[in-house]
Order: C-alpha cells, then sequence, then structure tokens
C-alpha cells in the first residue's frame, strides 16, 4: 500500500515504465468483456456504471511530473488495478439474488417496461389499491402472493434469456406470466365491479 | 306444500321473502335457469328429476322469477365491504338436474350435485365442487380450489390461487391457475388447454382425432398420460427439467425411427416427436418442471 500510495504521488514516468504500462492497458482492452453488465437486465446498475464513468473535474497534472518507480513495481500496480475493475465488473454483473422479492419485483418491473407490458400491472395495482376493501382480505394476500409469483418468473425467465436468447419456450412462458397478470385483472375487474353493485343489488 | 306450491304457480312470485328459516317449493320448467347470489356463506345444489325447485336457507332469501327463470339473492350488509359484515347464509337447492345454473358466492363455497346442465359458477373466495353430467361447465374462483367429476363435459375452470382436479372430462377442457396442480381426467379430448405458474400438471386422456393439447407450467412438472395407439405429434420444451417418453416414437425432424428416446437433459433445446400418424398435435412448455409422458 505505501509503494502503491507512493507511486500516485510520484510526478513522471519515464519513457520505460510509461510503455510497460501502455502494453498492459493494452493487454486490458484486449480482454474479453464478459464481465460488463448487461444493459436491458441491468439498466440501474449500468446507469450507475455509466454515471461513474462520467468525466471527473481535470486534477493537476503536478503528480506526472517525475516518477520513480521500477518498471516491475508499475507493472504490478496496473495488474492490481486490472484485476479490481474486473472483479467490480464481474460482481455487479452477477445474477441477482431471487430470495429477495423486493430485488426480484424491481427487476421485473424494469423488464415489463422493457417488454412494453408495464400498463397491466399498474392497472392491477390501481385497481388493488382502490378497491382493496372490497375484496375479502385472503383474496386480496392471495392475489398478492401471485403477483410475487408472476414477478418471480418474469425475473427467471428473463436471467435464462441471456444464455438462451432465442429459446422458444422461454418465449412462451414469459408471454403466459404476462398472460396470467392480465386474466388476474380481467377476474379483480369483474369481482370488484359486482361487488360494487352489491349494496343496490340487496337493498 | 301442494297449495303453497300452486300458489306461487299461479302468482309466478315477483318477490318473495320469508322469515327465517326460509323454505319455499317453486314448480319450475325442467330447464329452469337458476340465479343463485350470495355474499357470505355456502350454496349447495341438487339435481333431480322433478320439475320443481325447493329451496331451504338458514336466513331470509329474496326470490324473482317465473317457472323458466328465478333468481334468490340473499341480501348482504351492503356497504363498500359487504361481505365483512354479513350473516353467513346457507342455501340448498334442490332443482331439475337439467337447469341451466349461475351461483355467485363473494366469501363463501358452491357445491353442485347430481347437474347435467350447464352450470355457470362464480366465487370470490371459495371452493367449487361440481359432480354431475353436465355438458359444459364454467367454474370460476380466485383463493380455493375447484374439484369436478363429470361425464364426458366440457369444462373451464379457473382460479388464481388453488388446484384444479377436473374428471370425467371431454371435448373442450381449460383449466388455469396461477399457484396450484392442474390434474385432468378425460377422454376423446378435443382441445385442451392448461396453464399454471406454480404447480405441477397431470394429464390423462384419450385424444379425439385431430386433437390439440397444450400444457404450459412455469415452476411445475408435466406428466401425460396416454393410451396405447395414440397419434400424435408432440412439441416438448423444457428448460432445466428433463424430457422422457414411454412411446416409440420418430423425431419429427428426421427420418430415422427412434424406439424410445429415453431421457433428455435440460438446457431448453425443443424436442418435437411423432407417434403414430401423428394427426393431434400436443405442445409442453415448462420451465423449471421435468416433462414425463407415459404410455397406459
Amino acid at each position: 500500500m505505501r509503494r502503491w500510495l507512493r507511486w500516485r504521488r510520484t510526478p513522471e514516468l519515464s519513457p520505460e515504465e510509461q510503455a510497460a504500462i501502455d502494453a498492459i492497458a493494452a493487454r486490458a482492452r484486449a480482454l474479453p468483456r464478459e464481465a460488463e453488465p448487461e444493459r436491458d437486465l441491468w439498466l440501474g446498475i449500468r446507469n450507475r456504471i455509466e454515471l461513474a464513468r462520467e468525466p471527473a473535474p481535470a486534477r493537476p497534472r503536478v503528480w506526472r511530473t517525475r516518477v520513480s518507480v521500477p518498471v516491475w513495481a508499475a507493472s504490478a500496480a496496473a495488474l492490481l488495478v486490472l484485476a479490481t475493475s474486473i472483479g467490480t465488473g464481474w460482481w455487479l454483473a452477477r445474477p441477482p439474488s431471487l430470495d429477495d422479492p423486493a430485488a426480484v419485483r424491481a427487476l421485473a418491473d424494469s423488464l415489463r417496461d422493457r417488454d412494453g407490458m408495464s400498463g397491466t400491472r399498474e392497472n392491477l395495482l390501481a385497481l388493488l389499491g382502490e378497491r382493496r376493501d372490497q375484496l375479502p382480505p385472503e383474496v386480496v394476500a392471495a392475489v398478492e402472493k401471485n403477483l410475487a409469483e408472476i414477478d418471480r418468473a418474469i425475473a427467471e425467465i428473463h436471467l435464462a434469456f441471456e444464455e438462451h436468447p432465442n429459446n422458444a419456450a422461454l418465449q412462451f412462458l414469459l408471454a403466459e406470466a404476462y398472460r396470467r397478470e392480465a386474466d388476474m385483472l380481467e377476474q379483480l375487474e369483474w369481482w370488484t365491479s359486482t361487488v360494487a353493485r352489491e349494496p343496490e343489488a340487496h337493498s | 306444500m301442494r297449495a303453497r306450491i300452486a300458489a306461487a304457480t299461479l302468482l309466478l312470485w315477483t318477490s318473495g321473502a320469508s322469515a327465517d328459516p326460509f323454505e319455499q317449493t317453486f314448480v319450475v320448467e325442467p330447464d329452469v335457469r337458476v340465479d343463485v347470489e350470495i355474499v357470505s356463506g355456502r350454496i349447495e345444489l341438487r339435481g333431480g328429476s322433478a320439475n320443481e325447485l325447493r329451496v331451504r336457507a338458514n336466513s331470509e332469501l329474496r326470490v324473482d322469477g317465473s317457472r323458466r327463470r328465478i333468481s334468490l339473492r340473499a341480501p348482504s350488509a351492503g356497504g363498500w365491504a359487504p361481505w365483512a359484515g354479513s350473516t353467513e347464509v346457507h342455501v340448498e337447492i334442490d332443482l331439475p338436474r337439467e337447469s341451466r345454473i349461475v351461483a355467485r358466492a363473494i366469501n363463501g363455497k358452491i357445491e353442485a350435485r347430481d347437474v347435467a346442465g350447464e352450470p355457470d359458477l362464480h366465487a370470490a373466495n371459495g371452493a367449487i365442487e361440481v359432480e354431475g353430467a353436465p355438458r359444459e361447465a364454467y367454474l370460476e374462483t380466485m383463493n380455493a380450489p375447484i374439484k369436478f367429476e363429470g361425464r364426458r363435459s366440457s369444462v373451464v375452470a379457473k382460479t388464481l390461487n388453488g388446484s384444479i382436479e377436473l374428471e370425467g372430462v371431454s371435448g373442450e377442457v381449460e383449466a388455469q391457475t396461477v399457484s396450484g396442480k392442474i390434474k385432468v381426467e378425460g377422454e376423446e379430448l378435443e382441445r385442451a388447454e392448461l396453464r399454471t405458474m406454480a404447480g405441477e400438471i397431470e394429464l390423462a386422456t384419450s385424444l379425439a382425432k385431430g386433437a390439440r393439447i397444450s400444457a404450459r407450467s412455469f415452476s411445475g412438472a408435466v406428466k401425460l398420460s396416454l393410451p396405447e395407439g395414440t397419434s400424435a405429434r408432440f412439441d416438448v420444451q423444457s428448460f432445466s427439467g428433463g424430457i422422457e417418453s414411454e412411446f416409440s416414437s420418430r423425431l419429427a425432424d428426421d427420418d430415422e425411427s427412434r424406439h424410445g428416446f429415453g431421457k433428455h437433459g435440460p438446457g431448453g433445446r425443443p424436442l418435437s416427436f411423432v407417434v403414430g400418424d401423428g394427426d393431434a398435435r400436443i405442445s409442453i412448455e415448462s420451465f423449471s418442471g421435468g416433462v414425463k409422458i407415459e404410455e397406459d
């Protein structure tokens, strides 16, 4: 660590040292980029990464005025940076935990947006929020449980798409998940509208 | 009793409410349409041979109608959540077997026995059980199981949270749930659509010529039992489960005959194969459940 700090503070690299670091950087650029997060699945994370990549304010160049670190130390430091970057990318790109319902729901919501299918869920939640008191609590609980099941299915199917982007079975199953959501909306609409007219019907 | 029936027939009762408990008998047509609605409680329907409709309930009912159509409703407490403060109403109805029944309960179970008409039953938070020989039945609930025992009946059964069990079905069958198992036993099925998100699917049936069968589960296994001599083309996909068939078959995209193809590993690869002449079409998709096709 001490050497690393000293290297960062050293003002200038010798031509040999600069060449060694350039070579390492070139190797880094040639590495495969699988660890980079996918734009579709990881929109939020990607946005954060891209925000982090925005150019920082220009820093004073005094630290480049001179350097006296040996080539092997500079190379080791550059490799450490490279390994840290790849490790961070891998960490960010790893599959999300599907054990956390809130995370699954957030992921499913972003995927609905991407698929242009968020309207049904929005309508369903609006209807449930508006008329929740008209339904037996057990039904509300069942609807919410099933919404979570559908969220999980959508999330899992999309994660599977990452490995099998053209899999027809996944496309069928994804369509089915959205269809179940639409069915739930239809049933809720039917029931809440009939319950709403109950007092009049039985007066 | 006779006097009551005659009076009811002559008056074509427009409205009638009696003191608690309620019991009345009406003369009706053999195929009378019967509408029953309660908020909370239980509806029991029993088919019989007499052309009369006999109603018993543990509380007041409102009755409207004629010999051809009769409506029975249990008053609710009203208000924004009528199910909440409503009394439990238990309605028992003996009716002609061929009656066309429409029943609705928000918070209660619906049972129909020995019916042969076309029951159309809806419950929000209650199970539905039907036994008889209806030509067609439409059964829908949101938070409970559905059980149907028919004789060559076409059935549509939908629930959100509960299992669906259908026996004695034929012709066209549709079963949909989000969380729950689907089990269907039928014969000469022409068209079947079986859908669940979280649950297994079991289908045991023979197929009509040119049948179209589709079974789709997200996280459950799919098991089909078909009789020897079945003729169908299968399109099967399981993303992370295996596929197994006992039928001698040949791959649909390959002329080479294969006598059983054993287990296929996961990976979501579609598998199409033909049994017999392949005139029926069977489509199965599952995400994390295996697919097994048995020969009876």
